[in-house]
């Protein structure tokens, strides 16, 4: 591989797709719908903050803390933002990449490109590399753009805020990469850019629509079986009454007088161990299976990331109420001190190595594909 | 220059070009000849570097394309049969890439792309290709063959789908070229391409060799692999009978004072020394060649 050669294609494809109306259309697409979304959020987070910030006659306290304290928070918007990247995100992906190959073999420019001195391997690099090129700058844009209008809203955002829109940032580049992986390898196997569409739709519904009832625990349960049955209750033995208090107490061993109190029904110990065991057994196997399908699908990942960044954070709001500063009002906000980033990280963790290895793998099938292709 | 030796592709066991071996001297314009589907493209693509040989091999000035494929393809310009180019960009911007993946020296680039682009008449045109009729990517197709300077130019079908216009002012261009003393190999499946501009040839069908040869050797060398001489004879009296192991079949009119006679060679001295031992006074004696159309039709349907 030759690093000249390799800049001059990626260049080209970087500027292919930056020009490209595909492109341009679902740039601005997304652009729109995150910073209306955004704008929108902000006014209303504003007012809340300045109708709240009046009633209570408190000056100097950070905007953040005020926006939560009136029912809001940063987390919220930037996990719309999340919701609004998610479809924009992997539709842009797969309009990238599709038809790449798809569209040189048809236009007859793959094989004069080839008869150059050029090596395969520079040609798919180049167009991986190009791509990614393009996505980079479009997520830059797109969180310039979003850091933009928090500033002119006069919101900064704490070190959890940023540290959220961080990883917002890296998993929406990601997303987007590993849809556009995924696409360049269908136009590398497809043999008309018709077909390739197809086919991208396909995996594209597969992937952001399919896999993700698959992780309903419902239908989890059809493939994985029914949860265990809880023990029917029985008549016991007196030993087995005598000696439930003392095992397992109330909790695991419910004995019931029954009748003329000569014999109990009720369910035994044994049983009962045997349920919780076969049930937490079940329970493991179906969140395996769950994070299995889940770290397939580009989608699933960037969502999950998005939950565990802004969901446990907005529960611990609603749940961890401290100081009141206003009778009668439940008043409690994001704390950064003591906000567990290093945690959050860590469960977000496997998701976002999913979302690198989602590309790497496809990105490594299509490399593998384009050295064989038949150019004729 | 070039030099095909026992080039065999196969596709699914099926060779679609089978033993061939060719010797291409430098300046030459050779014609690669033959019906669709007898090897051409598969051949060419093999000498350009695009498709691995079964068997064989292909060295352009010495050099082994499939050993060496960055090389070979630096001293050969190729324009596939189905060219296409970036219909996103214009003339210029399609040739700066190629320029660019050539390597030629930046300064060098603009100066060489505008004479290329001057050279097939599509300098100062700010259109994307996309708007480009086939004729004008045809003609971009020839300046980016032009663009490295190469010394082997290989076209396949350059004049497929070309109106006669177009036709004519691209063979000027292959005229120019091959006065400039570059070797170029042509692929046709019409005859005359090759007849017009080309200086040898070689004739494929089924991805076998039929025949090669010069160009001004084209009729003796079709008369001779291809039956279908013929001598017409017109007498003031009757013929007598004609008896030559040359004579496949003969036709004669009912007063037998015309004949046509198909041979597999021209007797016409026999005939006179025959007709005149005969006291048979000859009107008009003429030998009928085969057009190297019908010829080149027998090839067709032979195969
Ligand atoms: N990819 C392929 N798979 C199978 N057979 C092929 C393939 N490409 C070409 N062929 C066969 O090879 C033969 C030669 O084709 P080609 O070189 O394109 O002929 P020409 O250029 O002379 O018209 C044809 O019979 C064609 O069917
Ligand atoms: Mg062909």
């Amino acid at each position: 591989m030759n690093l000249s050669r390799l800049r001059v294609i990626a260049g080209k494809e970087f500027r292919d797709h930056i020009t490209s109306r595909r492109f341009i259309l679902i740039a601005v697409l997304l652009l729109l719908v995150v910073s209306i979304g955004l704008v929108g959020g902000m006014i209303t987070y504003r007012t809340a903050i300045d109708r709240y910030a009046g009633s209570i006659g408190t000056v100097g306290e950070r905007a953040a803390d005020l926006g939560a304290a009136a029912g809001g928070s940063l987390l919220d918007i930037i996990n719309s933002v999340g919701e609004q990247i998610l479809l924009l995100g992997a539709i842009l992906g797969i309009a990238m990449g599709f038809d790449l190959v798809t569209r040189e073999k048809e236009g007859g420019s793959l094989k004069l490109l080839l008869s150059h001195p050029v090596y395969r391997d520079e040609v798919i690099n180049g167009k991986g590399l190009g791509g990614i090129g393009a996505i980079a700058g479009l997520v830059f844009v797109t969180f310039a753009i979003i850091l933009a209008v928090l500033l002119a809203f006069g919101v900064v955002p704490d070190a959890y805020e940023s540290f959220a829109l961080g990883v917002l940032a890296v998993s929406a580049f990601l997303l987007i990469v590993s849809y556009f992986s995924v696409a360049l390898l269908i136009s590398t196997i497809s043999r008309t850019g018709g077909t390739a569409l197809v086919a991208a739709l396909v995996v594209f519904i597969v992937l952001s629509s399919l896999l993700p009832v698959f992780v309903d625990p419902n239908v989890v349960g059809v493939i994985i079986g029914a949860p265990p049955q809880p023990p029917t209750p029985r008549a016991l033995s007196p030993e087995e009454v005598a000696g439930a208090p003392g095992i397992g107490g109330m909790d695991t061993s419910m004995v019931t007088g029954a009748g003329n109190g000569s014999e109990s029904i009720g369910i035994g110990i044994e049983e009962s161990l045997k349920y919780e065991r076969e049930l937490q057994a079940y329970e493991e196997k179906r969140l395996s299976l769950e994070s299995v399908i889940s770290l397939l699908s580009p989608s699933l990942n960037f969502q999950q990331v998005m939950r565990k960044l802004t969901v446990p954070f907005m529960t611990s709001v609603a749940t961890s109420g401290s100081e009141d500063v206003v009778p009668g009002e439940d008043l409690s906000g994001p704390e950064p001190a003591t906000t567990p980033v290093p945690n959050v990280l860590e469960s977000i963790l496997p998701n976002l190595v999913a979302l690198m290895v989602i590309p790497v793998l496809f990105f490594g099938l299509a490399y593998a594909r384009f050295m064989r292709i038949d150019i004729r | 220059m070039i030099s095909l030796e026992r080039l065999r592709k196969e596709y699914d066991g099926v060779a679609a070009v089978d033993d061939l071996s060719l010797e291409i001297p430098r300046g030459e314009v050779f014609g690669l000849l033959g019906p669709n589907g007898a090897g051409k493209t598969t051949t060419i693509l093999m000498l350009v570097g695009l498709i691995q040989p079964t068997s064989g091999r292909c060295l352009v000035d010495g050099v082994d394309v499939a050993l060496e494929p960055i090389v070979a393809k630096r001293r050969m310009g190729f324009m596939p049969d189905d060219v296409g180019f970036y219909e996103n960009l214009t003339a210029e911007q399609n040739l700066e890439y190629f320029a660019a993946l050539y390597d030629l020296p930046r300064a060098s680039r603009s100066k060489r792309i505008a004479d290329v682009l001057d050279r097939v008449d599509l300098a100062g045109l700010d259109k994307k290709v996309g708007g480009f009729s086939r004729g004008m990517v045809q003609r971009l197709g020839i300046a980016k063959v032009l663009l490295n300077d190469p010394d082997v130019l290989v076209l396949d079908e350059p004049t497929a789908n070309l109106d006669p216009l177009c036709v004519a002012e691209y063979r000027k261009i292959v005229r120019s070229l091959r006065d400039e003393g570059k070797t170029i190999v042509v692929s046709s499946h019409i005859l005359p391409e090759v007849s017009k501009v080309c200086t040898s040839f070689a004739i494929l069908v089924r991805g076998r060799l039929i025949t090669t040869g010069s160009v001004s050797d084209l009729p003796v060398q079709l008369a001779q692999t291809a039956p279908g001489m013929a001598i017409r004879v017109e007498t003031r009296t009757p013929l007598p009978e004609l008896d030559h192991p040359a004579i496949l079949a003969s036709r004669f009119d009912q007063d037998r004072t015309r004949a046509r006679l198909e041979v597999t060679e021209d007797i016409r001295d026999w005939l006179v020394d025959r007709l005149g031992d005969a006291g048979v006074l000859i009107r008009e004696l003429a030998i009928e060649e085969p057009s190297l159309e019908e010829v080149f039709m027998r090839y067709y349907h032979a195969a």
